[in-house]
């Protein structure tokens, strides 16, 4: 054996020995995690080989390798959409509002929440905020049906304060749409996103607290200096996670919500795939378009992770 | 180091997955490698029969019992999917026992049983599931047809032809040469038509009105013209401004399902100005999009005119199916642009189960047929008929005797099985039976048409009817030169499987006096659309076009129709004609002329 080769095979080769003494240092930890890798390994890993139909022209009933290899067809007909500006745009906005203001307001009830002593009412706030979470988005929309007719609640009180003469075709409007969208989002998840920053909340040391309040800390500024601190590394962590969703945005509203007149706003890239992916049978389309976003997404996360790092010193990789 | 390794190792794990799994796949399609797929015109170059190639029919007991049918030795099960008209859950539990009583009925006469299935899932996903797993039944009804086609192209589904020649005598006799629009490129039949036939209907795409508040006007005589009923309309608000509640009122309004959003209205326009779904067909054959066309602005100026004086309402977009009932019974909407039972469900059938007998018979809507200034009504297509309708039955290479299925399916193609199929067997329990003249003879209890979901509908539901049909007459059961229904009770007319309308014998008005009232306007004729017909393959360009101007059209519409003036209005109208022809509407008009063209080919034999 020359030198050379003998030199690869030992970096390079496999250290049966070592991993059997990890193996078997960390073998608790291994057993519990068995049924999660499992798990992962099976419903992550598992359907991945489904990507390979991006690259064919596959017709459901055929067998893949029977069907023509078509390259990047599908991801090139993805970009050249007549329409492909407008559901990007519609798309970074809606995920751009999501993470903003969507991302915030669950910090900021929470440390809200925080700030009330008393049990029950806390309790009972927390316990109403999280229900819409469980309401469908049917339900939601036909919610904003009745608000938002021309014969709806707002419209008749604004009606009867004298605010407006005529009715606002609110969901109509496609200068509204961003902006309910997000609201009815916000009002839907708000209660459900909180839950994790309360508990982040609750595990800040309470001697920091009296610590905040020998130097003259006020509530304001012992949630500015103590809480959001304390619960920095779980907002860094759903941050990035978030920022790796900027491009699934879900259909259900804009499906439900959406009308002809607001579709220049509402058509995004999970309404495009839905309909003519998924609807249509043209299934290396959705998968080409999926696998595009789950690349773009995790090009985010390491970008964001690394900014993340770079700002905050935080980071989840 | 020790990382690295642990790194290293994962990663052969997962590597080494994806590979057994990639291999796997490759192995999991079952018979469907040998197959190419053309998915077009359903042309196979598998699956075909020859007469030599038929098989048997199963044996049968030789003696033809009183419902036309020769029972066979053996019970005859078929295992169907019909698509998702209903859920599984729901049919099999059963909560009037018409299912129960249906199959008792099939297993005592007729040595019949169906495992009959439904998902809930949209039907082209789960048939594109079932191609890809290779599990399917023995019959698949209520499909589209481009799936149709798809199955056929993967020599999934039997060539029918030998079949069809050799056992189908009734449905060949009774289709006549609307058979041939159901025949691939080569003449073969790989599908057949789930429900065909005329439509029994009366009415179409509706310009109706409150018939009470008509009458109010003092009118000597009935719009005849879009412009003319846009008058009329107006002169009904200008007299019912509010409705009792205090609400505003409008003249129509519309759905924000997908099929609707609008275009319903346009399209009941366009069929006042005989389009066919939404195309001119000119005098040269070709065929040219309303958005293209002087009439398509001139009904745009006319909507849009309606919706700058209010007469529309704003919540067109937003309205469900519910609230568009809901607006028509509580007077909110005094017109119905569209659909002609709309006007029936949210107008005198709620009123005459809420008011009881304080009822006015007045006061109800009035469907009204309308034709384009210089157009008679025969020109229309207001009122339109697709002999072989738009979903398909095929029996699949999973049928151990398509022979079998096939003398079922011609059964059920015969006049009694038919009439047995639709309504249920016959009996004293049952909306009807056949007395010792072998005359069909309704139940008195259905005469009356205003107890008609009380009597005929629940009867029905009791007695199984409906409850399986794989492929037969859907429409008008009629008595022509081709089908022979003149045992049906002359008290009742246009019946069909799901249907009928009791009538005077003597003069052949109906009966009901409401219905006379609701109907006497309505004299556009049933437009034969047969020839129309056309199928789109999704993998195809031209479908994704049609998706495309689908989707777009609503949308440019929506700003048509709302557009602050007359002159924003004919912008809009010119500028969504750009944007469409931009996105390929020439190429649609010349498929849909092509499918005209093969289509007039193919029924000619």
């Amino acid at each position: 054996m020359s030198k050379q080769t003998a030199s690869v095979q030992q970096s390079s080769g496999f250290p049966r020995g070592k991993f059997l003494r990890t193996l078997k240092r960390e073998r608790s930890l291994w057993a519990i995690s068995a049924i999660a890798l499992v798990w992962v390994a099976i419903f992550a890993y598992g359907p991945m080989y489904g990507l390979l139909y991006s690259f064919f022209d596959y017709r459901p009933g055929l067998n893949l390798w029977d069907c023509q290899f078509v390259g990047l067809k599908y991801f090139r007909e993805f970009f050249l959409l007549p329409d492909f500006g407008k559901i990007l745009r519609n798309t970074l906005v809606i995920s751009g509002l999501n993470l903003t203001l969507g991302f915030i307001a669950p910090i900021v009830f929470a440390l809200f929440l925080n700030e009330i002593h008393n049990t029950k009412f806390k309790r009972t706030v927390q316990t109403l905020s999280y229900m819409p979470y469980f309401v469908s988005w049917v339900v939601v929309a036909s919610i904003m049906n009745t608000l938002l007719s021309s014969n709806g609640t707002i419209n008749e009180l604004l009606m009867a304060i004298g605010l407006i003469d005529q009715p606002i075709s609110y969901l109509n409007e496609p200068s509204l749409f961003w902006w309910i969208q997000i609201i009815a989002s916000i009002w839907k998840n708000v209660g459900w996103s909180a839950i994790i920053y309360i508990s982040a909340i609750s595990g800040v040391d309470g001697e920091l607290y009296q610590a905040g309040a020998v130097d003259g800390l006020g509530r304001f500024g012992m949630a500015w200096h103590i809480t959001i601190p304390g619960i920095l590394p779980t907002i860094v962590l759903l941050f990035i996670l978030g920022v790796g969703n900027l491009l699934n945005t879900g259909y259900e509203y804009q499906l439900l919500v959406g009308t002809p007149m607001t579709r220049d706003v509402y058509e995004v890239i999970d309404t495009y795939v839905y309909r003519y992916g998924i609807q249509m049978g043209r299934y290396p389309f959705a998968t080409a378009v999926g696998l595009l976003k789950s690349v773009i997404g995790f090009a985010l996360v390491l970008i964001s992770n690394f900014a993340a790092r770079k700002v905050t010193g935080m980071s989840i990789l | 180091m020790k990382k690295n390794t642990l790194h290293r190792i994962i990663s052969l794990c997962l590597a080494a997955a994806l590979t057994i799994s990639l291999a796997s796949c490759s192995q999991t399609s079952g018979n469907s490698s040998s197959t190419d797929d053309t998915s077009s015109g359903g042309t196979s170059s598998t699956g075909e029969t020859t007469e030599g190639d038929l098989v048997e029919p199963s044996p049968t007991t030789g003696t033809v019992n009183e419902y036309g049918w020769d029972p066979p030795v053996e019970t005859l099960t078929i295992s169907v999917y019909a698509g998702n008209s209903t859920d599984q859950q729901t049919f099999e539990d059963d909560a009037k026992g018409g299912k129960a009583t249906y199959d008792k009925w099939l297993l005592d006469n007729m040595n019949v049983q169906f495992d009959w299935h439904f998902y809930s899932n949209d039907i082209t996903e789960q048939l594109n599931m079932m191609l890809a797993s290779n599990n399917y039944p023995e019959v698949i009804t209520n499909m589209p047809d481009d799936m149709a086609n798809t199955f056929a192209a993967q020599g999934r589904a039997v060539d029918l032809t030998g079949y069809v020649e050799k056992y189908g005598d009734n449905i060949t006799r009774r289709m006549g040469n609307y058979l041939n629009m159901l025949r691939d490129d080569e003449g073969k039949l790989y599908k057949l038509a789930t429900l065909w036939g005329e439509t029994p209907n009366v009415a179409g795409y509706d310009f109706g009105i409150r018939y009470d508040y008509w009458l109010e006007l003092g009118e000597d005589e009935i719009y005849k013209t879009p412009e003319e009923y846009y008058e009329t309309l107006k002169k009904v608000l200008a007299n019912h401004p509010t409705n009792e509640n205090g609400d505003k009122v409008y003249a129509v309004t519309a759905t924000n399902a997908s099929t609707d959003q609008g275009m319903t209205m346009v399209n009941s326009m366009l069929g006042a100005y005989g389009f066919v779904n939404g195309y001119k067909v000119n005098d040269d054959g070709t065929f040219t999009h309303w958005i293209n066309t002087p009439e398509g602005l001139e009904i745009a100026k006319l909507l849009n005119k309606m919706w700058r004086e209010g007469m529309i309402d704003p919540d067109y977009l937003n309205t469900t199916y519910e609230d568009y009932i809901s607006k028509l019974s509580t007077g909110r909407v005094i017109g119905n642009l569209g659909t002609w039972w709309y006007a029936w469900t949210g107008g005198h059938e709620t009123w005459s189960v809420a008011e009881g007998d304080d009822y006015d018979i007045n006061k109800r809507f009035m469907n009204v047929s309308v034709a384009a200034p210089g157009l008679s009504m025969e020109d229309t297509t207001l009122l339109t008929s697709n002999f072989i309708g738009s979903t398909r039955c095929i029996i699949t290479d999973k049928c151990e005797n398509p022979a079998d299925v096939m003398r079922w399916i011609n059964w059920e193609n015969s006049e009694l099985g038919n009439m047995i199929s639709g309504w249920g067997a016959p009996s004293e329990t049952n909306n009807w039976n056949i007395d010792e003249n072998g005359n069909w003879i309704v139940s008195d209890d259905i005469m009356n048409v205003s107890q008609k979901n009380i009597y005929y509908h629940d009867t029905k539901e009791r007695n199984g009817g409906t409850i399986y049909t794989l492929a037969t007459a859907g429409g008008w059961l009629k008595d022509d030169e081709l089908s022979d229904f003149d045992k049906i009770d002359p008290r009742v007319d246009r019946v069909s499987i799901y249907d009928y309308w009791p009538v005077d014998p003597e003069t052949g008005e109906f009966s009901d006096e409401g219905v006379n009232i609701c109907w006497k306007n309505y004299t556009a004729p049933a437009f034969d659309t047969t020839l129309y017909s056309v199928t789109f393959d999704p993998n195809e360009p031209i479908s994704q076009t049609n998706q495309t101007i689908k989707d777009s059209l609503p949308t440019y519409w929506a700003n048509i129709m709302t557009a602050s003036s007359e002159e924003a209005c004919e912008q809009a109208f010119n500028d969504a004609a750009a944007a469409l022809n931009t996105m390929g509407l020439a190429d649609l008009e010349a498929f849909y002329q092509q499918s005209y063209e093969a289509n007039s080919a193919k029924m000619a034999g």
